[in-house]
Formats: C-alpha cells, structure tokens, sequence
C-alpha cells in the first residue's frame, strides 16, 4: 500500500474533517455524485413578488435553472429531487393546475419526486394527468393507490445509475386524513412510513445492492414532544437511509443534519425552505469497499458547508 | 502464448470487471445556494412566457387601498381580523341569512403581512392561494365552545363577530357579538369547507350540516375590497384585540 492511498484510507476512517481531494481523478476507487434538491416550491414559477416582504425578488424558476445548469456542467453525475409541494400558492396553480410547474421542472430536467399533500389539492386526477407534462418519476413507497388514477402513474422507488454507483431513491408521503379533504384523495390509503421505508430501504440494499439510498421525504422536519412520524423519526427507527431529503414542515436548514439510524449508522436529513428560495446541493465523494463494510454501519464526515 | 492459456487470462480479466464493487459514502460537503435574481435560463423563461403573461395582467389590477400594514400574528393577528371580517361581511350577502361569527385557520393564511398601499389582486391571492368554498355551519354553544377549545389548542384563529381569550389552551371569556356564549343558543359560523370537512384536525364538525353555494373564500376576499372602494372607502381594521392570550 502506497502512503498516499494509506492517508486516505485512515482519514475516511477517522471520519476527518479535511476536505475532500476534488482535484483526485475519478477513478473505480472513487465515484462521486452531486445531490440537488428542492422542496414545497409551492407553484413559485416567478420570484417572490416585489411587495416589501422579505424574500421579494428572490426565487423563481429561470433562476433556478441557471443555477443548475452551471452546475450540470461542471459535473459529470447529478441528480435533481423534489420533495413535494409542487402545487398551491401562487395565481400560477389557481388558473392552470399545475401544467407549467411540471413543464418547468421537466425543462430543469428532475430525475424524481415525492408526492406533498397540496399535490392532492386540485384532485388526484389532475394531478395524474398533469404528469404527461412530466420526463421524471413520481416516487412514493406508502400511499397504496389502487383503484385510483394514479395507480400505474407512481412508483414506490427508482435506481439510477451514475458512474459505477447505483442510487436507489424512494419516496414517503404524509398520513392524508384530517389533512387532505377525502374527496381529493379519494381511494388512496395511507400506509405506515416506517414499515413502508424500511422494507423499501431493505430491498434497495440487500436486494439491489444499492450504494446509496435517498429517501424523498414529505412528512415533515421534526414534531418536538409529539409522536407524529417526522423525519427524525423515520432516521431513527429505520436502517440502510443514507440521505433523507425532507419537505412539508417549510424547515431553513444552515446545513444538514446528521443523525443515528437503528443500526448506529450516519443519515443525513436535509430540508430548504419553501417557494424555491433555495436549491440544496450535496456533493458525496464515494470509495470502493468490500461486501462486509458495505452492509455494515457507517460514517460519513461533512467536509465544508459553503452559502452562495 | 498456448491458445487455452490465452483464453484464461480473457476469462480472468473479463472476470475481474464484471466482479460486484461496492462503494461507501465518506465524504459529503455542502453547499446553500440562495436564487437572487441575476442569471436566467432563457429557455425556461421563453417556455413560461405564455402563462406567466396572462396572469400577469390578471393579477396586477388593483382593487382598493389598504391604511397601515396588517400582520400575521398569533395573538393580535389583523391580516386574520381583515380576512374573517371579508368572510362574515360577504357570507351574509352570498347566503341571504344571518351570520353570526367568522373563523379563519391560521395554517390557511398564506402571507406573513399585507403591506399598506394598493391591494391589487394578485395580494389576495398570495394570501388565499387555496380553492377553498365557503360554507355556513350552524352549531349549539357548547358545540362552538368546542370547536374555540380546539382552536385554542392550536395557538388560535382570528375571529370575526366576536372575541376570546385563550387561557391554558381552553378558550375562555367567549363573546358573540357583545354577548357571553349560551350553550343552548345556536349560532351560525362562516368556515372554510377544509375546517368543516375536517381539515387542521376539526373533526368534530364533519357531523355537522353545511350550507355551500360553491363561493370561493378568495372572491369573498376581492369583493369585500371591491365594496368598499366602491363605497368610496379604504380597507381599515379598527384596533382592539379579538384574542388574548393570557
């Protein structure tokens, strides 16, 4: 062994917080990929309106497109994730029903997303109907929705193929009862997240052989001192989650947060805002394993935390 | 090289590449990128150009004037106070009957203010992006007690009609219209069919009978604004505190 890849062995042990060797080449030791992802941008086609409010002017999705674009091309591996909350909040969704959010996001070229409750907002036929308009998946694992129109329209997960990496990417869907008026959500049944996300995680994993897997995520940040299932919870009683991308809870993260699955393994959750204010980005620099340590626990070190 | 011999090592290379690689994430470095204005993708903007012209000219004209800057507030919450007096205002003009209060769930007020100046409709849309109808439901005192109790357990609605107090997150010192609550007496209350269908957890009212005539919430908004320009008036919510918390 070389000092040079002993150094790099011993500081991913370690779990240092140096940075990571951007410049290394790419080679079958090291993969890397680049995660951006919104949530609950709430039908925000144009920016935030120039009103005297504190987020006048920003957002939009011009904006945001360029933004991806830039980034689309300096790297090679990207995935694109929403969280939910497509629908609801501006004229946009009110006179068209969603056709230039998905045409927008088609356009910005998503790889997938989850289902928010507001997406039920307009029926679920509609929203059904809206995804002719989509090139991208809608994954949700939970919501059983047989008999409905979008019984053959969503999927429970997708593995994308970056590089070497395998990336299976799931989605979990809020309790619609008491949320979402029934005659929206019609003959959909909600299914429990946990049980849902840790047999889909299981599956992606052991099955699959994924290397990493992303939960989409519209239950919500985290509900202090109550039992509803939120994203700290989900991290917690579920095993083989590396990245949770959250939504629903309109949760600002400075950065994300990292907690301890059942197995004692590191999951990320992260969430940005609302109204495409922001666009996550997370760049994951993969090393080669053996079969023992890839089902094994693991740790992951968050090398630098930047704001543009 | 022996032919056989040759054939092995393509066995073995061809072997070594189709072999499973696991991989692990060590690293993950993070960055926050807010959207400023600036840089555009022409392409994204050209293919919503056609939308966002018609809404344009839809939202931009203006429908009245609005005093001083209303807020969304728990407590003193005069966004609320100016939506809930629209609903009570217009409801007794849609369903040509008496209303008695009007309650607004917080969740479903969608700005964090309105500043003072033209209200356009675009405004009311941003605060009442939602479809909602406005239905009518009528209910016994305790029944209305209920449902204040509830809602005081959520950190309380604005109200219009009336006042309350929130004190151990129980609703207390209810009054309708200058009035102490009577638990026999019936009461009409102007709601949003998403609380009387049992949306924010008010489960208790899916039993009861609603009127609905199909009048969205948000037109109840603009014609309210509507009238009093009309009327040759401002938009001016009086001070006084409609809910306290104690």
């Amino acid at each position: 062994m070389n000092r040079r890849h002993f150094l790099t062995q011993s500081t991913l042990a370690a779990g240092s917080l140096l940075l990571p060797n951007w410049s290394m080449a790419e080679d079958n030791a090291t993969q890397q990929l680049v995660i951006l992802h919104t949530n609950d941008v709430h039908s925000r086609i144009d920016p935030f309106p120039m009103d005297g409010g504190r987020n006048q002017g920003l957002g939009g999705v011009a904006s945001r497109a360029a933004v991806i674009n830039e980034i689309r091309s300096q790297h090679e591996h990207v995935l694109l994730l929403d969280a939910g909350d497509i629908f609801q909040g501006t004229p946009y969704f009110n006179l068209y029903k969603g056709e230039p959010e998905i045409k927008a996001m088609a356009a910005m070229q998503y790889d997938a997303c989850t289902m928010g409750n507001h997406d039920f907002d307009a029926g679920l036929d509609n929203f059904a109907t809206q995804l002719q308009h989509a090139a991208f998946p809608v994954l949700v694992s939970n919501y059983d929705f047989t008999g409905t129109a979008m019984e053959y329209k969503a999927l429970p997960y997708k593995i994308f193929k970056k590089g070497r990496l395998k990336i299976g990417v799931f989605g979990v869907g809020i309790e619609l009862e008491g949320l979402v008026p029934e005659n929206l959500y019609g003959k959909t049944i909600y299914q429990d997240p946990i049980v849902k996300a840790n047999e889909t995680a299981d599956l992606l994993k052991r099955k699959e052989k994924c290397d990493m897997i992303i939960c989409l995520s519209h239950l919500g940040y985290d509900y202090r001192g109550s039992k509803k299932v939120s994203d700290k919870i989900l991290a917690a009683e579920t095993q083989y989650i590396d990245l949770i991308i959250g939504g629903h809870t309109h949760t600002f993260m400075a950065e994300p947060e990292l907690v301890k699955n059942k197995q004692g393994s590191d999951v990320l959750i992260n969430q940005v805002g609302f109204g495409g204010l922001i666009l996550g980005r997370l760049d994951y620099v993969f090393s080669d394993t053996n079969k023992k340590k890839f089902f094994g626990s693991k740790s992951i070190s968050i090398a630098k935390k930047t704001d543009i | 090289m022996k032919p056989l011999f040759r054939y092995f090592l393509i066995l073995a290379l061809g072997w070594q590449s189709c072999a499973p690689s696991y991989y692990q994430a060590g690293q993950m470095a993070y960055t926050r990128y807010d959207i400023k204005p600036g840089k555009k993708d022409s392409s994204v903007q050209q293919l919503m150009a056609p939308y966002a012209q018609q809404i344009n000219s839809t939202m931009t004209a203006v429908i009245g004037e609005l005093t001083s800057t209303l807020e969304k507030k728990q407590s003193d919450n005069t966004l609320g106070y100016f939506m809930t007096d629209a609903f009570l205002s217009e409801s007794k003009k849609v369903f040509q009957q008496p209303v008695d209060i009007a309650l607004m769930n917080f969740g479903g007020i969608r700005s964090p203010a309105m500043q003072k100046g033209n209200i356009t409709v675009g405004t009311i849309y941003e605060l009442m992006p939602f479809d909602n109808l406005m239905v009518l439901v009528t209910m016994s005192g305790t029944e209305l007690q209920q449902l204040l109790n509830h809602v005081a357990g959520r950190g309380g609605w604005p109200i219009s009609g009336g006042s309350y107090n929130i004190q151990n997150k129980q609703a207390v010192d209810v009054r309708i219209a200058d009035a102490a609550l009577q638990p026999n007496k019936q009461y009409t209350v102007a709601l949003s069919d998403y609380v009387a269908n049992g949306g924010d957890d008010c489960s208790m009212l899916t039993k009861l009978k609603q009127i609905n005539k199909g009048y969205l919430q948000r037109d109840a908004l603009i014609d309210y604004v509507k009238s009093l320009t009309a009327a040759g008036k401002k938009l001016d919510i009086p001070a006084g505190k409609r809910v306290n918390i104690l």
